[in-house]
């Protein structure tokens, strides 16, 4: 089996099954440090990449979340050290304005360094907890949970009693204690780790037109004013309102 | 053991559904006569259902406290085991008789109250222990070695909750403000929700972020979210953020964040919709890692039940688990030799309610509260 072994190769390959041929000029640019997210650059134009938005599980909770009339939700993840906790919290208030479909209206936010807890009331009154750490080894990956709470049904991408992320295959031998573990989805990206796999979808959804990103900068910008607002909750020990750009 | 050396014990209320427990816990005590129980007569038919048409059999059962005190004062211990608004009442019925006490979990949010209990205690020298159950599992512990190993590094978070259904339809109390909360205060101002849901029931992970980093509540911050139930007028989830007096931050969630069949009558296994009746779960951070952690039975088996093809998680207990034999036996023991194997005081455990109550303020004024010394 042929092995994909990087995201522009795992795109071109998503691409090719859906017989796409996209009509602009792409490029995909890793985060670079005290970047908050990867980007994408269309025809020279720099976007933000919120490529977790194309995790299939985070899809899923998406997904259903309208439905379910949702009062909250609890964001619990730690990630690596060097992956850095500001670019985290970025990610993961990204998908709880996504999911409680709502802007941040104020945070308080309690700060220790490797690990930060904030409370979140967004706009519709809606609730959410960010629990983050960033204290793993480069090559853990990111634990916790997503989960919320609506008056009709709740959702979780852990099930019960699930303590970590799982994976696609567990190789026990006689030589290692632990396990080796695959994560292996789609056989037309076989070779790229799960990251990699869901970075290369969400760009191949935006070339082939499928996701509207036309507001990401927009949101990029406001997620940065979440982070200084709750930079400046820790330092003050207050609720913090978000201040929106000037119009 | 002969009679007059058993503990004679008495219980009152049978509204807390820990008393059921501590019922059958005592029943089977060879060092334990129950000589009579005192509860409403809903209770009555409630747990005659639950625990059989003989569960008081042998025991004299009365509809009002006072005339139980007064019929037997051969009465050394009682489970007081009302709503939380009659604990007062029931403290303070013992504590006069020199009846040593068996709190339940939330002795009073009331701390003009909580004082007085403390001070009838002294006064009268009687035992009281309060049911925390959570002090009695071993994962606790083990979190406890773990981070005085030094494994975790320097403690940066402590993060926990603790799930249940809500009780509020089969213990129609606990969604009654002045009976689970002592009086009704609005969540916020104007608010149709008011104090006693969740975060008065689940005091647990309050007292155990105490236990394992050996420290207390320096400031707290909270939120209540919109209700997820139609029916409660108590919060239902609720989530509670800040930071220990050693610095460590935390994030606990006393939410009744499972649902319940919303018509359940009777306490059975016919409760939980999803994922479990409770749930205990905790993450603690440090500087070189970080553990989660399963303190409420992480091996569960799943099951489609024949019939109904309803799907549902268990927990079974071990057929000799019994920590709360330990518990009730560290009592009696106080009692009989004047030692003292208390987990936890009276006075110890007011700083935990203290934080619960610091919560609901920091609700209400939208701010964090720093909690006095």
């Amino acid at each position: 089996m042929k092995k994909i072994l990087t995201i522009e190769e795992g795109v071109r390959s998503v691409l090719s099954v859906y017989n796409a041929v996209p009509d602009i000029k792409w490029e995909y640019r890793p985060a670079e440090e005290g970047c908050l997210t990867d980007a994408i650059v269309l025809d020279g134009a720099v976007y933000p990449l919120f490529w977790w938005r194309c995790d299939t599980q985070i899809m899923a909770l998406a997904e259903n979340a309208p439905e379910r009339k949702l009062c909250s939700m609890k964001l619990n993840r730690t990630c690596a050290k060097s992956y850095g906790i500001d670019r985290l919290m970025y990610q993961e208030i990204d998908i709880a304005e996504l999911m409680l479909d709502s802007k941040i209206e104020s945070v308080m936010c309690f700060d220790n360094g490797c690990a930060r807890n904030m409370l979140a009331t967004m706009k519709n009154k809606r609730v959410a907890i960010f629990e983050l750490a960033a204290v793993l080894n480069d090559c853990t990956a990111e634990q916790g949970r997503h989960i919320y709470w609506g008056q009709d049904g709740m959702a979780s991408d852990r099930v019960v009693s699930q303590k970590v992320a799982s994976d696609a295959i567990y190789l026990f031998s006689e030589d290692e204690a632990k396990p080796e573990v695959f994560n292996d989805i789609f056989i037309y990206m076989y070779g790229l780790n799960k990251t990699d796999v869901v970075k290369a979808a969400c760009i191949a959804e935006i070339l082939m037109g499928w996701r509207d990103i036309s507001d990401w900068k927009e949101k990029d910008a406001h997620y940065r004013r979440c982070l200084a607002a709750a930079a400046e909750s820790d330092r003050t020990c207050r609720r913090t309102l978000i201040r929106e750009a000037e119009v | 053991m002969s009679n007059d050396k058993k503990l004679k014990v008495a219980v009152t209320g049978f509204e807390n559904g820990h008393c059921f427990y501590l019922y059958q816990g005592l029943r089977s005590e060879p060092d334990v006569e129950i000589v009579a129980v005192s509860f409403a007569p809903r209770a009555r038919i409630i747990y005659e259902k639950r625990l059989g048409e003989d569960a008081f059999k042998g025991v004299d059962i009365y509809y009002d406290e006072k005339e139980m005190f007064d019929a037997h004062p051969e009465i050394e211990a009682c489970i007081c085991g009302g709503s939380n608004r009659k604990h007062m009442h029931e403290f303070r019925l013992c504590a006069e008789r020199g009846i040593h006490v068996i709190s339940m979990k939330a002795p009073s949010y009331d701390m003009v109250e909580y004082d007085e209990m403390i001070r009838l205690a002294k006064e009268n020298h009687i035992v009281v222990y309060i049911e925390l159950e959570m002090r009695w599992k071993a994962a606790i512990e083990r979190i406890r070695e773990i981070i005085a190993s030094g494994k975790l590094g320097e403690i940066k978070a402590f993060n926990a909750y603790n799930y249940s259904h809500n009780p509020m339809w089969w213990q129609h109390w606990m969604d009654i403000p002045e009976e689970s909360y002592g009086k009704r205060i609005p969540i916020r101002e104007g608010s149709r929700i008011f104090r006693g849901g969740a975060l008065t029931d689940h005091p647990h992970i309050f007292d155990i972020i105490r236990y394992i980093l050996d420290s207390d509540f320096d400031v707290v911050y909270a939120e209540a979210a919109p209700n997820m139930r139609d029916g409660a007028e108590t919060e239902d989830l609720v989530y509670v953020i800040g930071k220990m007096k050693n610095g460590v931050i935390f994030s606990l969630d006393p939410s009744y964040a499972n649902r319940e069949p919303e018509q359940a009558r009777i306490v059975g296994k016919n409760l939980s919709k999803y994922p479990r009746a409770v749930q205990v779960e905790m993450q603690v951070t440090g500087t070189k890692g970080t553990l989660y952690a399963d303190s409420y039975n992480a091996d569960c088996v799943e099951e489609l039940e024949p019939g109904t093809q309803k799907y549902s998680v268990w927990t079974r207990d071990l057929a000799l688990d019994n920590q709360r034999r330990i518990f009730v036996r560290n009592f009696i023991s106080d009692i009989r030799n004047g030692t003292d194997n208390a987990a936890v005081s009276l006075e110890e455990h007011k700083r935990t309610l203290m934080a619960s109550n610091a919560a609901y303020d920091s609700i209400y004024r939208g701010q964090p509260v720093k909690l006095c010394d």
